[in-house]
């Protein structure tokens, strides 16, 4: 017995010794890299090659110093020594672009797009398939901790897949990139040289960890083990955030380059090329919008095996599943148009003419566009969440409500999408003397479209308080005087929020444009009290009886594939709005794009390519989902136990 | 009679809550709030 308790003790040892060391080899890049960062990145990026400097010392160079010429940074406005050769200058020739016959930069958007969704999906799965890990991991109840840890198997078994086909579609932009615009590539490449190892580094530490973490789930399900596996999906999690943010300073660089002079030289310092005006905006907004695309994703995954279901037990653990990523994915949605509106407004103070472009200018009614799903994807919440009160014995004491909430929201969004100028012909315009509409041109200012958008947010996280309250009654002292505020609360905070859109005609725009700020906190104010004092109040609650898993009406389930669907046309599409705000530069007045397509496409071609991308990713996801349904495990739950109702606490703690 | 109180006492801390939001987040980014009433 004792022979087999050290053993045991010494098979423990051996493998956190041999995890660690794995650690260490997969962080091995990052330290590696670090002095080469912290010393501004390798000197020669760009520079001349070796052949050429045994050239010019044989012509007689070698002996004379060296002159160092120095270039000035057009951001950062520092000097530096210039370092790497000037942005190439193109022409439209198959020299600098060549080509099929067919346009060029339609087959790099569909490969950059393909590739762009199956990257956020498996960078944002893993940090859910973390969070819910880690509840298994400290619930107390051990049903509970089963089925928390088997929802994240589910997760990251889809994540696997989908990693595979990340790399491959990454495999395959690199090489449109290769073959149609090598000129451009090349030069990112000398720009970004001190980095580029490390990302390609960082993507084999990743597939590493990844493997190690999915294949050994069953080897490490418990005690320490179980921690260290645990503590693996953060390291999975660090390497995929710096691997976007390594991928975002690219886009950074293209649309507000720094670290650079005039010519588009590089002087020296990689961490002003990485540090861009616009790349921690761009981290941010991407990281929300990766997890809330990510949450939908599942989520539709979760419907669509939920559909499929065979048995009540199948569909219940679904239908869980389904809510589960649903409400993670709107817990970051919910704060992703503050990230907009900060990015915007970085954008604003990089350049103004790029934000009247964006906002105001030619891709203003893309905008209305996007106002438009933004819109979409809050109404098939509120939907979701009103069809699954139906799943609660109490819920019914909400539906009368729900008539009430739906007026704010249509109103909220008509609000939202009221254009301020309208699309014209010449002669039109002409007609109506000016691009502002005599009436028209009077709505449609941002205030009162924030104001829209902030009353839709607000309706959605009254609805997610009412769903957490769905089959409880709070039996705290204070309940009375708790429900009583909590209403006046998101009363007032609707009446401000009306009050500061309106007044926002009244003053002119250069304080009108602050407004947006108290709008956003009034509308934080709601999510971050109004939750907390919910929870307070359900701390000690009465159970008017279970929560029905599986009993949901099946267009709850469409609307979660709705929800996803929509996730996927507005990624398409902003990211669509962001590229094409540099009009015609490859590099934002660095690098001019003198290729034939050098032109914004019109709005009706731009949607039909992004409903193509968006058709693709859903045809190649759905092979996806099916191989993930092919090695499915049975029995979420043990058969003998019931359908699960009382127990499940997801994430908004109902 | 309580449940008036209740409502009184919300409404007031509600929007002093948020009127002082407004006013505060304006003047951090010095712009005037009461700009109108200038």
């Amino acid at each position: 017995m004792g022979r087999l308790k050290s053993r045991q003790a010494g098979k423990k040892i051996l493998a956190v010794t041999g995890l660690f060391a794995m650690g260490v080899m997969l962080l091995l890049p990052i330290f590696v890299a670090l002095p080469a960062l912290a010393g501004g990145g390798a000197p020669a990026a760009g520079g001349p090659p070796p052949d050429v400097v045994a050239a010019e010392e044989a012509e007689g160079v070698e002996g004379e110093e060296a002159k160092v010429e120095i270039g000035r940074d057009v951001y950062y406005k520092t000097e530096g020594p210039v370092v790497g050769a000037p942005a190439p200058k193109t022409a439209d020739t198959e020299e600098f672009y060549p080509r099929y016959n067919f346009e060029s930069r339609v087959l790099l958007w569909v490969a950059n797009q393909q590739h762009l969704y199956y990257g956020s999906f498996v960078l944002a799965v893993p940090i859910f398939c973390m969070c819910i890990e880690f509840a298994g991991l400290v619930s107390k109840d051990k049903a509970m901790a089963k089925k928390y840890d088997q929802l994240a198997y589910d997760f990251v078994k889809i994540s696997l897949t989908a990693y595979s086909l990340t790399a491959i579609l990454g495999g395959i932009l690199i090489f449109t990139f290769l073959t149609l615009y090598p000129a451009f590539f090349g030069y990112l490449s000398s720009i970004f040289r001190p980095v580029m190892h490390i990302y390609a580094l960082m993507f084999v530490a990743e597939s590493g960890t990844l493997y190690i973490y999915y294949y050994g789930w069953d080897k490490m399900k418990d005690g320490l083990l179980k921690w260290l596996h645990c503590s693996m999906s953060v390291v999975l999690n660090v390497i995929g955030t710096v691997l976007m943010f390594l991928a975002n300073s690219w886009i950074g660089f293209m649309m507000s380059p720094a670290g650079v002079d005039e010519q588009g030289r590089y002087l020296g310092n990689i961490w002003h090329v990485l540090h861009t005006a616009l790349w921690n905006p761009l981290n941010v907004h991407r990281i929300l919008g990766n997890m809330a695309f990510g949450g939908g994703v599942v989520a539709a995954y979760a419907a669509y095996r939920f559909l499929s279901a065979k048995n009540d037990e199948e569909r219940a653990h679904y239908d869980w599943m389904g809510y589960i990523a649903m409400s993670l994915g709107v817990a970051f949605l919910i704060p992703l148009p503050f990230a907009g509106y900060w990015l915007m407004r970085e954008v604003y103070a990089y350049r103004q003419q790029m934000g009247i472009t964006l906002m105001g200018g030619l891709l203003a009614w893309l905008f209305i566009i996007q106002a438009t799903m933004i819109g979409i994807l809050f109404l098939t919440t509120n939907y979701y969440l009103w069809q699954a009160l139906g799943r609660m014995t109490g819920g019914e004491r909400f539906q009368r409500y729900i008539k009430y909430f739906v007026f704010i929201l249509v109103v909220g969004l008509l609000v939202f999408i009221t254009p301020h100028t309208i699309v014209m012909t010449p002669a039109e315009l002409k007609a109506m003397g000016g691009q502002q509409h005599p009436v028209l041109g009077n709505y449609g200012v941002m205030s009162a479209k924030n104001g829209g958008i902030n009353a839709i947010i607000m309706t959605t996280i009254a609805s997610f308080i009412w769903y957490q309250r769905g089959n409880r009654v709070p039996a705290v002292k204070w309940a009375k005087f708790g429900n009583i505020f909590l209403i006046t609360f998101f009363v007032v905070a609707h009446l401000n929020n009306i009050w500061v859109a309106c007044y926002g005609y009244f003053i002119p725009a250069n304080v009108r444009i602050g407004l947006s700020v108290p709008q956003v906190a009034g509308t934080l104010s709601c999510l971050f009290f109004g939750s907390a004092l919910n929870l307070a109040m359900l701390s000690k609650s009465r159970e008017l009886g279970p929560i029905r898993w599986g009993q949901i009406a099946p267009r709850s389930q469409y609307a979660l594939i709705m929800l996803a669907t929509a996730f996927t046309w507005m990624m398409g599409l902003m990211g669509y709005i962001r590229s094409s705000v540099r009009l015609f530069w490859h590099v934002n007045e660095i690098m001019r794009d003198n290729s034939p397509w050098a032109y914004t496409h019109t709005i009706g071609f731009g949607a039909n390519v992004i409903s193509f991308n968006v058709l693709f990713f859903w045809i190649t996801i759905l092979f996806v989902f099916w191989l993930g349904a092919l090695g499915a495990k049975k029995a979420p739950v043990p058969a003998t136990q019931p359908v699960p109702g009382a127990a499940p606490q997801p994430a908004t703690g109902h | 009679m309580q449940t008036v109180l209740y409502l009184i006492i919300s409404i007031v801390i509600s929007v002093a809550y948020f009127q002082f939001l407004d006013w505060a987040l304006m003047d951090m980014q010095g712009l005037d709030y009461f700009y109108i009433l200038r």
